[in-house]
């Protein structure tokens, strides 16, 4: 018996020290997979830093790199506005960082977060596992021990073999992501309908109904994070204010109980976190015609509208917690 | 709960465990039974509480069934005993096609009129195929005199036993039950139980985390693509092959899982798969796949149909209708009934085959001159081309994939590996990707076709209360690492790859 639990302890403990080890030696090596994210963001990180005076910052997924156009927002509010939003992918932690290490004292931020991200517990998943073991050694650091250890255990074993290749890292010159698409203030470009590939259309085809109303029901979610985090720009004399992200709209939305107990209840719960919430979602759901490559990406024309129905928004806005800036 | 989860490794399965150890060395062995049948239905009700009651109540109604039939006995009384069989047997089987099958039928019966059924498809509680079988088993038991020991503990103990409640392997009441003896039972002191419990537990983890789940890769997105249109020549050829070997390997992991667990409690469940795809003949495949079902229907349909002893006729008659049955059992779908009758088929071919070399020693001198090697691969072929019935959703998409089947070269190719570059090839493989498929599936036959099972592999002896073999230091050290590294690779993977049901839990 104890020569069995000796042995077999003995050949986890090899391989997992082998792992952890893999790991270290990887730390910063590019990947291909990440690299457009990184373009992207610093692009929008230069763009931040550029400006000296309170800015308005746009945080969230890729719905707001399409769908916001930081030109028109610009006009409204008369102060620079960069857009930061990359990827829904990266996750509400990481996301919510990002933008924490660029804002300043006096800055607004501008929220149409996805609703995945409003769920999203804080479980690293591949997608920020790749990009921040290739490319934020900072964020790495940041970690907890604990925080790192699940990063290591969720790395698949093909992106760890991958890392340790250490192969040659060069820009993303094409396709529809990177920063050779993304215009001074970190809006994507090249979003007409002309742009749009057989590919775009068919996926866009076959976008199914999302579930978020029955995973707010029954998941944890990130309530807490955006709870930290209002609490973070509160302390820090920043103005979040909220929004509703662009979405596909299905008739789901309308007629599942749980998804209108979601919908509707949304602004409420955000606002009972400490942030500001501004408009309903089902107003922000658009039909296919509107969209581009995938159920929260709009086309360039599309955006406009939807920029303008935030304005009115913004414009009709009452005097609130972070005072009316 | 899946036992390819954590909260099952790390929490339900030590916590069981312990508490079961605790139990018997503290308040003996029937306070541990009791501690391990209510483990098992917290194992069976975190899937759905709902189907707990459906469980207790047949199980309730079973356990009073058998005490008539013994009853019955006692007073002599043949033929009630044999009457309140029946009705147990009718009553099981009412429940099952109550869940089971009352949708497909009324489907088909209203498809005659064009018109769509009144009801909506029922969800299967899980497990009630698999359960249904062993409580008749007990039943049958009871009718014959195998049961001496009538006893609600051990019953619900025998039904619920959780290692082995959701998908096999069917276990008799009496190999069980004379395993909860202390005096008998030379399991509950040895430690080499533990140990070869958590190798099985382990290889199982492997087989079902890293070879099953990453052949699914190739083969359902071609198996849902069959719903729509026909797929090229090449993809269906690596989905069948894909299927047949996810299937063998997410079943055995399964069984493996199973076997291993008992043991960890001191318990032995019959083997259930026995190298399937070694087989050299389609009869020798049903002595090797899903063991406990060949000898449940032999045991309970076919000897009951008459077996062979009406003649050659009437042999044949009951073997493909046991053949049929099994597949109706499998699932309520034209798919599973021509799947059986395929299978039915082939076994009566092959008996026949048997017939006519019997009768000529040249043909037999010839036959027996033939490479064992190529008996397993068209018998292998053969029982893949079956699973197409069995994977396929519906009738037309079985169709669109033997059309395809049959035309290899049609379609466009699937892309190659580098094979240059082994780093890539390394990383297709691990990935998954489109190119490693045939790298995945040579992989997989390899391991079929060449390497022992794990009941050769862990030595494992399914009779009942017979120790488990004493284990030499160095072959613990062997079991040690092998454990090891299949448990540290198949937590690997379950760690960024989300859990997957086992397919027989369709069943």
């Amino acid at each position: 018996m104890k020569k069995f639990l000796l042995t077999m302890t003995s050949s986890f403990l090899i391989l997992s020290i082998l792992w952890v080890v893999g790991i270290k030696y990887q730390l910063g090596a590019a990947t291909a997979s990440s690299r457009w994210v990184y373009d992207a963001y610093q692009h929008k990180i230069h763009a931040a830093q550029a400006v000296n005076t309170p800015r308005v910052l746009v945080v969230a997924g890729s719905n707001a790199m399409f769908g916001i156009d930081s030109g028109m927002l610009e006009n409204f509010w008369q102060k620079p506005v960069i857009n930061l939003a990359v990827n829904a992918g990266l996750g509400l932690p990481y996301i919510l960082d990002v933008s924490r290490r660029i804002a300043r004292p006096g800055d607004i931020i501008l929220m149409p977060m996805e609703y995945a991200l409003y769920l999203d517990a804080g479980k690293a998943n591949s997608q920020v596992i790749d990009y921040v073991i290739a490319r934020d050694l900072d964020y790495w650091r940041s970690l907890t021990r604990l925080q790192q250890l699940q990063y290591a255990a969720g790395l698949g074993p093909e992106r760890w073999l991958h890392g340790l290749r250490h192969l040659p890292d060069s820009p993303v010159t094409s396709g529809t992501y990177g920063a050779h698409h993304l215009d001074a203030r970190g809006d994507q470009t090249d979003s007409s309908p002309a742009e749009r590939s057989a590919g775009d259309i068919a996926a866009l085809k076959v976008a199914k109904a999302w579930d978020y109303g029955h995973r707010a029901a029954t998941e944890t979610g990130g309530w807490k994070l955006m709870e930290n985090y209002a609490q973070w720009a509160k302390a820090n004399n920043i103005c979040v204010i909220a929004m509703p992200t662009v979405l596909l709209h299905h008739a789901k939305y309308d007629s599942d109980v749980e998804d209108q107990i979601f919908y509707t209840g949304l602004p409420a719960r955000i606002n009972k976190l400490g942030l500001e919430y501004l408009g309903k979602p089902r107003d922000f759901m658009y039909e296919e015609s509107w969209f581009f490559d995938t159920d929260h990406h709009l086309q360039d024309w599309a955006r406009e509208k939807h920029t303008a129905k935030l304005i009115a928004l913004l414009q009709a806005r009452e005097k609130t917690a972070c005072d009316k800036q | 709960m899946l036992f390819n989860s954590f909260e099952f490794l790390f929490l339900f399965l030590p916590i069981t465990l312990a508490v079961w150890w605790l139990c018997k060395k503290t308040g003996g062995l029937r306070l541990a039974l009791g501690w391990l049948v209510l483990a098992s239905l917290i194992f069976y009700a975190v899937w759905d509480v709902r189907y707990l009651a459906v469980l207790l109540g047949s199980i309730s109604i079973n356990f009073w069934l058998g005490g008539r039939i013994l009853q019955a006995r006692q007073q002599q009384n043949d033929n009630l005993a044999s009457r309140w069989m029946k009705a147990g047997i009718g009553f099981n089987l009412l429940v099952l096609c109550g869940f089971k099958y009352t949708y497909f039928l009324l489907a088909n019966l209203f498809a005659v009129f064009h018109a769509a059924p009144p009801i909506d498809p029922v969800v299967l509680p899980l497990a009630i195929s698999f359960v249904t079988f062993q409580k008749i088993a007990y039943l049958v038991d009871c009718r014959r005199g195998d049961v001496h020991r009538h006893n609600a503990l051990d019953y619900l103990f025998f039904v619920s036993f959780f290692p082995q409640l959701i998908a096999g392997p069917i276990v008799h009441h009496k190999p069980l039950i004379a395993q909860t003896r202390v005096d008998e039972n030379p399991l509950f002191g040895q430690q080499e139980a533990l140990i070869t419990g958590a190798a099985f537990l382990a290889l199982g983890l492997f087989k079902k985390a890293i070879l099953a789940d990453s052949m699914a890769r190739y083969a359902s997105p071609v198996f849902e693509l069959a719903r729509h249109t026909t797929p090229g020549g090449e993809a269906a050829w690596q989905a069948m092959l894909a299927y047949s070997l996810q299937l063998y390997f997410d079943f055995s992991a399964y069984s493996d899982m199973a076997i291993g667990l008992a043991l960890m409690f001191g318990f032995k469940l019959p083997v259930n798969f026995f190298s399937p795809y070694k087989a050299t003949s389609i009869i020798d495949f049903w002595r090797r796949w899903h063991m406990t079902l060949s000898s449940f229907l032999r045991d309970y349909l076919y000897i009951p149909l008459g077996g062979n002893r009406h003649g050659q006729f009437k042999r044949y008659r009951n073997l493909w209708l046991t053949m049929l049955l099994a597949g109706i059992w499998h699932g309520a779908g034209w798919n599973f009934f021509l799947w059986g009758a395929l299978h039915g088929s082939m076994l009566l071919l092959n008996h026949f085959w048997h017939h006519v070399l019997q009768g000529s020693a040249a043909l037999r001198a010839v036959w027996n001159k033939l490479p064992a090697a190529l008996s397993i691969v068209v018998t292998f072929i053969l029982v893949a081309f079956a699973w197409v019935l069995f994977r396929a959703p519906d009738m037309a998409s079985a169709g669109h994939m033997y059309a395809a089947l049959l035309q290899p070269d049609s379609g466009t190719r699937l892309p190659t590996l580098p094979w240059q570059n082994i780093a890539h090839v390394a990383e297709a493989l691990l990935s998954t990707s489109v190119d490693a498929g045939w790298l995945w599936i040579s992989i997989g036959m390899a391991i079929v076709w060449f390497l022992p099972n794990t009941t050769q592999l862990l030595k494992y002896d399914p009779s009942p209360n017979v120790a488990v073999s004493q284990l030499s230091e160095r072959r613990q050290m062997a079991l040690g690492i092998i454990a090891g590294v299949c448990l540290w690779f198949a937590l690997k993977w379950m760690a960024v790859r989300p859990a997957t049901e086992f397919l027989y839990f369709n069943f």
